[in-house]
């Protein structure tokens, strides 16, 4: 084999030698933070301290449930239409998203970000969507020391959306029952309330029935609080980091957790032990122990569900119980959120999880000097085990039963293994480093081999994903690089990976990754200005669209059933898709050009610009085929996707008579385009997708509300107007534009409505300072360039449809019923009310999209670090006292137009903290 | 030291890469080499076109098909019935696509003939054929193997037949095609898909099952047999000699059509069920001599769901009966003003819910402050209610279920193509030597136990070709023939375009009244557009249908 040659000779020859991965390129675009930094930002989940920390990563908040809190990262941004997940790696082992999200800031040493060609070829057919290389803390030598370190505080809904109460709900209510009957009525609006006005006036002076099932469920603050110790030192031959953490951090639910019942809770307990020996002068050792155990409770009802329950669910349609006691329940409303929070019991999971590394190092200087071997080797593995502990309810209304539900005592479940994953991994690596006069010469050559082995999650069984438990995942990947200096000055780099992957078709399974770049510095004092550029080729090998495409699979249904008394069912064997014996890995083709600039040692600038051109993207093939060939279609590498990009980052630092202060930013700015994706020509060229951003979203134009004036008297549109085919329209409602003027609204006339929902423009600023022990700092992000459908917070926006609730957004509804004093025709922000499921109006148009552009203050941190001089005499090296905020002011249109967060707009929303700590160090 | 390192990294380094360790593929799902390993995959390969037929209880809307025809109306404003009705339908919009469903079927056929060429010497490898229980496994497996093959013909043939009637001509694919071949291919003219429908049948009637029910494989009942194979070649052959495909009024075509409908009387396998309402309902259309092709749907309640007046807990109105339909109904006495629905053929009484009867537990009240008031939001806009194929009474709130069988071919029907085509070709009183002349086969129809509706009179041709087209419509109501014989007959463009009316009641008077205009444009409505994703695809070499 090539690469087993290859290596052999880069081994032997003694001419090129390194350690196991580019830690650093001088031609690569990388950018770096410290754990300390990320230390700063108080959140259970390590994801959730990125915010504007990372140049280069786009971080967006998600469900801020403690336990599911992970917040979604991807790098420069999306660059295929396939699966955008990075690659993680921890202390030179890929880890997945579930080992790195509850890792501790404390236990990290620092995080880099790889980004371009340069950077990136090495990783192969793993590299294409850029890598986070995290690095654990290690022992120095010297003498020990022993930080701990206690932070203590409060997490509270960074907003939440509340629906109309009773009177506002009924009183729109009986709009919306009013406008349904407009056929019905002839043409006509003419009120017809279901709520009387003696059952508004006790909404509105308070007898009747009006709960905030918000209010019900939640409290206002949460816990949050963490407490480390790290140990560390270590001499010559022997070097230590010990650090254990715990974290506990509880839910916005207001309720116990005791033997019957749990607020949402997350506690974790992570452990590392990172040694470093050296010894026989060419030995160095290293073992890295980093495990955790994780448990969370929960109440015994779907998260998601229940917040889209206390949103969905009306204040009017019962009291928490009834004048009986028992809990209210209906079967239109059968989950009372008190009683789902109260009466369930609860659920909870454990799980333990540890990556062990051990690292040998072999420096062969004698050979010649420069050149060292590593071997490496990680197992990394997860169990989850669930436990719970459940009940359930009757429900009644007015102290009758509704439902077949009774109430049961609460009952213990055995402790049962419900998922977990091992992951073999070993490095084996060659390098050299020398400086022969004006050239220095670093290289690397590395051997990885990945054994991934996890159970199916009974979720996905996509195409090509047929092989139930202990599913293997293998990978190989000989990695390489070479950069040459001269002179200090001008700097080449040559890169490769060349990859192997199981999931496709053996014999056809390898990818060569190269990569070039180049480096100039061009002035050094007092400005220091250096000039990159790189260009390469990666893969991505985790598509979305399945493994083993090659493979020909045949998936099993009911076709028919036969007999008369009796019926059987009959089998029927038919093809999951057309095999592709030729499917491979999507690549990319990664271009990137950047300045580092210097000046008086003060500001520092470093700006990129980059093209990401893919290829090959698993792509169904759906324009190739017509429906003669009467089976599910091939995947093939044919889809198309670029990426173009820029990135600036300045920080300047100074002082200023004892005042030490920084101030930086970072901004991205990134576009990409489909440029192929087999999309069947549609009539018309504007419904096309292609050539528009990934996830742009598609549908009508509208031009506001129809008016009385725009109707027949038998209800029909007068002559000339575009007839809608989504149903019959009625005054309020929404009016199209027929784009192709075929007499129609319908499908053909869907174009491009507005942005995706991810930003184009991503950035950061913050600012410092230090002044006699005392320190504070601020971090803003932001986000530009996104749109917000509406429609996609349906239960807050479709008021009343499947016996929905209203938010305040249908107070603006279009309505018109002169005898009752209303009348909105000219003012309307929203279209008519119904209670049906209007298919005309809830159509994704641009009536519902909404810019969706914010700043966050993501941390403030106030802190004071005792003189000194008093350490001293408590035996104490440091002391620092610390109070931070973190997302404690929002500013957005989306959150003050609607009140919508525009990170976390449904479900369980993102959170702000307030917490206070304390840092000591010794030795 | 350095040596035995370096001796070890290789070592790792050659295992890691030997070719296995990239090789993983466990398969638990079946794959080429599986399939064809048994008698039972080669059996489910046999099964898999059936999935393809559709139920006509899905066919719009998850509801039948009535509601995009002069028979009855969609309750909900927004389905998909509408799009007929407006006539805002098109080639990338319509909700009776399921062009590639048939080709999908007919790939399944042609797989499985293909795969099961060699299906003597596969059923006897690797098992006992000597001893008589062997013996007669193995023959009883050859059997069914051999009949499977005949039914993927006919169920070809059908799939043919049922793209025949919406696109007219369309692409005849008769083997399987590889993704590696082209698949872009032009429509074959409307009569070469018809004569290949014919000719199948013609082939291979003979080799299939004559009656499930009284061979030792009652349980298979519900498969192809030989009189599914004659009815679809009667079905075939009418629409072929009907005014769209016959414009020079060709009578032989009629001949043809009316010989193949007595192939399937011949049959003497097949008699009226002797009660017009129960047919429809449960397994008595399974049991019934009536039926020659049954859908069978495991039970369920979307049929009273979507049909039961929205005053019936769980009900949604669904497709409500068109009093176009209703006033075609015959009268058996005099007709009252105040009691419209008295003195009617029977058949309206089986097939629909009026005003006055009694539904679901309760005399249905439809005058305005009445249970059923036409006013409640999603009362029926008709004021009627589909009563054929709904059980009568289901508890949707405690969520009751019952059996629901579509019945795709029935004797009724095909002694009504008989007399259809017999007239035609004959005229209404001569036999050809059949036996039994139009008029006789229409007047079985109408004299069905239970309907004993009096014998037709109408004298001439003409006339009794109205009789015909009456008789199909009362008869056959709700039963997905309607909107395709309006089309064979080039009826649509007066029928379609008419309004929908419906009736309403105040004070014990009936007023009809124009529930919506209905729009069918005949420069191109009587074929389907073919969906626009095949015409972007072929790029020139699939034609649309002319006007789309």
């Amino acid at each position: 084999m090539r690469y087993r040659t290859l290596l052999y000779m880069l081994a032997f020859s003694g001419k090129v030698l390194a350690q196991s991965v580019p830690d650093s390129i001088p031609t690569a675009s990388m950018s770096k933070v410290t754990g300390e930094e990320l230390y700063k930002t108080p959140a259970a989940n390590i994801t959730n301290t990125f915010y504007g920390r990372l140049p280069g990563i786009i971080t967006q908040q998600a469900s801020g449930e403690p336990g599911y809190d992970n917040a979604s990262f991807v790098i420069r941004g999306i660059g295929t239409y396939d699966n955008n997940d990075i690659a993680i790696f921890v202390d030179g082992f890929q880890v997945n998203n579930t080992y790195f999200q509850y890792l501790s800031a404390v236990e990290i040493a620092d995080v880099k970000l790889y980004k371009d060609a340069a950077a990136l070829a090495t990783f192969g057919m793993r590299g294409a969507n850029g890598v986070l290389w995290i690095t654990t803390k290690r022992g120095h030598a010297g003498k020990p020391t022993v930080q701990v370190q206690v932070r203590n505080g409060v997490q509270q809904a960074e907003n939440i959306n509340k629906p109309l109460r009773s009177y506002d709900y009924a009183r729109l209510y009986n709009q919306a029952v009013s406008n349904d009957l407009y056929a019905v009525n002839n043409h006509q609006y003419i009120y017809t309330p279901k709520y009387t006005s003696t059952q508004l006036d006790a909404y509105k002076n308070g007898t009747g029935t009006d709960i905030d099932w918000f209010d019900e469920v939640l409290k206002k603050n949460a816990i949050y609080r963490d407490a480390n110790i790290t140990f560390s030192g270590g001499d010559t031959s022997t070097r230590y980091a010990l650090i254990v953490d715990y974290m506990k951090n509880q839910g916005l639910y207001n309720v116990a957790t005791n033997a019957t019942t749990s607020n949402a809770q997350i506690q974790r307990f992570n452990l590392r032990a990172n040694l470093d020996f050296s010894f026989f002068k060419i030995f160095e050792a290293k073992v890295d122990l980093g495990g955790r155990i994780e448990d969370r409770r929960y109440p015994n009802f779907n998260g998601p569900s229940l917040w889209n329950n206390m949103a969905m669910y009306p204040s009017n349609i019962y009291p928490v119980k009834d004048e009986s006691g028992n809990w209210s329940g209906t079967t239109i409303y059968p989950n009372n959120p008190v009683a789902s929070l109260k009466a369930l019991g609860w659920a909870s999971t454990h799980d333990r999880t540890l990556q062990a590394n051990f690292n040998l190092k072999q420096k062969l200087d004698f050979i010649t000097p420069g050149l060292y071997l590593n071997e490496a080797v990680s197992f990394n593995t997860w169990t989850r085990n669930a436990a719970s502990k459940t009940a359930t309810y009757a429900r009644y209304y007015n102290g009758i039963k509704t439902t077949t539900d009774i109430t049961t005592d609460i009952v213990a479940s055995n402790s049962a293994p419900s998922n977990q994953y091992d992951w073999k991994q070993a490095n084996l690596s060659a390098g050299y480093d020398r400086t022969f006069g004006l050239h220095a010469v670093h290289a690397l050559v590395n051997y990885f081999a990945s054994n991934y082995i996890e159970d199916w999650n009974g979720t996905f069984n996509g195409s090509g994903y047929n092989t139930g438990n202990n599913i293997f995942h293998h990978y190989t990947n000989l990695g390489g690089t070479i950069d040459y200096t001269y002179r200090e000055k001008y700097m080449l780099g040559l890169g490769f990976g060349y990859s192997g992957s199981d999931n496709y078709a053996p014999g056809h399974n390898h990818g060569f990754y190269p990569a070039i770049s180049a480096g100039w510095i061009a002035l050094t004092d007092p400005l220091y200005l250096k000039i990159r550029a790189s260009a390469g080729k990666s893969g991505n090998e985790n598509s979305q669209q399945g493994r083993y495409l090659f493979q020909q699979y045949y998936g099993t249904s009911t076709a028919f059933y036969t007999g008369v008394t009796s019926l059987n069912s009959n089998t029927a064997v038919s093809p999951t898709y057309i095999a592709n014996p030729n499917i491979f890995a999507e690549h990319s083709m990664k271009y990137n050009v950047g300045f580092d600039m210097t000046l008086f040692k003060k500001l520092d600038i470093v700006a990129d610009a980059y093209m990401d051109k893919r290829g090959g993207i698993i792509t169904y093939d759906q324009a190739s085929y017509a429906a003669t060939i009467g089976t599910p279609l091939m995947f093939k590498n044919i889809g198309k996707m670029t990426n173009r990009g820029i990135e600036f980052t300045a920080n300047y630092h100074d002082s200023w008579k004892g005042l030490g202060y920084r101030v930086g930013g970072s901004v991205l700015y990134h576009k990409n385009t489909i440029d192929y994706k087999a999309e069947i020509p549609p009539v018309n060229g504007f419904n096309k997708t292609t050539g528009l951003s990934y996830g742009t979203p598609m549908g009508l134009i509208s031009e506001g509300l129809y008016q009385i004036d725009d109707f027949n008297a038998d209800g029909s549109l007068k002559a000339g107007q575009p007839v809608p085919v989504f149903g019959a329209v009625q005054p309020g409602d929404i009016k199209y534009k027929d784009l192709d003027n075929s007499g129609f609204v319908d499908q053909n006339d869907v174009t491009k409505i507005g942005r995706p929902s991810y930003p184009s423009v991503y950035y950061s600023f913050n600012a410092s300072l230090d002044y006699k022990g005392f320190d504070l700092s601020v971090l803003f992000q932001g986000s530009a360039g996104a749109d917000f459908n509406l429609l996609n917070a349906s239960v807050q926006t479709m008021a009343f449809v499947n016996n929905g609730n209203a938010f305040p957004m249908a107070k603006g509804a279009w309505a018109y019923y002169p005898s009752e004093g209303i009348d909105t025709r000219n003012s309307a922000t929203y279209p008519r009310l119904t209670t049906l499921a209007n298919t005309n109006n809830y159509r994704n148009s641009t009536f519902w999209i909404k810019k969706n552009n914010y700043l966050r203050i993501r941390n403030i941190e106030v802190g004071y670090s005792l003189p000194e001089a008093f350490l001293k005499r408590a035996h104490l090296t440091r002391l620092r006292l610390f109070m931070s905020a973190t997302n404690p002011v929002t500013i957005s249109k989306l959150l003050r137009d609607y009140n919508f967060d525009p990170e976390t707009p449904t479900g369980y929303p993102g959170l702000k903290s307030y917490i206070g700590g304390l840092s000591v160090s010794f030795n | 030291m350095q040596k035995l390192t370096i001796y070890i990294l290789i070592l790792l380094v050659l295992s890691a890469c030997s070719k296995d360790f990239l090789n993983t593929k466990i398969d638990s799902a079946e794959t080429d080499k599986t399939l064809n390993s048994d008698y039972t995959t080669l059996i489910s390969l046999g099964n898999a076109p059936y999935a393809y037929i559709r139920s006509g209880f899905f066919a719009l809307d998850n509801n039948i098909f009535a509601a995009a025809t002069d028979e009855a109306e969609q309750t909900s404003a927004s389905s998909n019935a509408q799009l007929f009705n407006q006539g805002s339908w098109n080639a990338t919009t319509n909700p009776d696509n399921f062009y590639a469903n048939y080709y999908m079927g007919i790939r399944a056929a042609n797989y499985f003939l293909e795969h099961s060429v060699n299906y003597k010497v596969f059923l006897g490898t690797n098992r006992d054929t000597i001893s008589s229980a062997g013996a007669i496994a193995y023959q009883n497996d050859v059997t069914n193997v051999a009949w499977y093959r005949a039914e993927a013909h006919i169920l070809r043939a059908y799939f043919y037949f049922e793209l025949s009637k919406r696109y007219g001509g369309v692409p005849l694919v008769t083997k399987v095609i590889n993704a590696t071949e082209n698949t872009i291919m032009p429509a074959a003219p409307y009569d070469s898909v018809i004569n290949f429908v014919i000719n199948e049948v013609d082939t291979y009637k003979d080799s299939l099952q004559v009656n499930w029910k009284t061979s030792s494989f009652s349980n298979y009942d519900g498969r192809f047999t030989r009189g599914v194979a004659l009815a679809l070649k009667a079905r075939a052959l009418l629409f072929q000699a009907s005014p769209l495909h016959n414009t020079t009024n060709d009578v032989s075509k009629w001949q043809r059509a009316a010989a193949a409908a007595h192939d399937v009387i011949a049959t003497g396998l097949y008699s009226l069920s002797s009660d017009y309402r129960n047919y429809f309902l449960q397994s008595n259309t399974l049991s019934s001599a009536e039926t020659i092709l049954a859908f069978r749907q495991s039970a369920d309640n979307v049929m009273e769901r979507q049909n039961y007046p929205i005053s019936t807990s769980g009900g949604l109105s669904g497709v409500t009966p068109s009093q176009n339909l209703v006033a075609d109904y015959e009268y058996t006495g005099t007709p009252d003003a105040a009691h419209p629905y008295a003195n009617r053929d029977p058949r309206l009484a089986m097939s629909i819910v009026t005003n006055g009867s009694t539904w679901n537990g309760r005399v249905i009240n439809e005058a305005p402050g009445g249970t059923d008031d036409m006013a409640n939001t999603n009362a029926s806009k008709t004021g009627y209610y589909l009563k054929k194929f709904v059980n009568d009474g289901l508890n949707l709130v405690q969520g009751g279920t019952v059996t629901h069988h579509w019945v795709i071919m029935r004797y009724g029907e095909v002694l009504l193509e008989y007399a259809e085509a017999m007239n035609e070709a004959y005229g209404p009183d001569n036999d050809n030597g059949y036996g039994l002349t139009a008029r006789a086969a229409l007047n079985k129809v109408r004299a069905r136990t239970g309907v004993n509706m009096p014998a037709v009179t109408a004298a001439s041709q003409d006339d009794f070709r109205t009789a015909v087209k009456h008789e199909r419509r009362i008869e056959l109501a709700f039963e997905d023939y309607r909107y395709w014989d309006l089309l064979r007959w080039k009826d649509a463009a007066t029928v379609l375009n008419m309004p929908l009316t419906g009736v309403k009641v105040a004070n014990g008077v009936y007023t009809t009244f124009t529930v919506e205009n209905r729009v069918f444009d005949a420069s191109k409505m009587y074929y389907y557009p073919f969906p626009q994703t095949e015409i972007s695809i072929s790029k020139g070499v699939l034609v649309q249908n002319p006007g789309w």
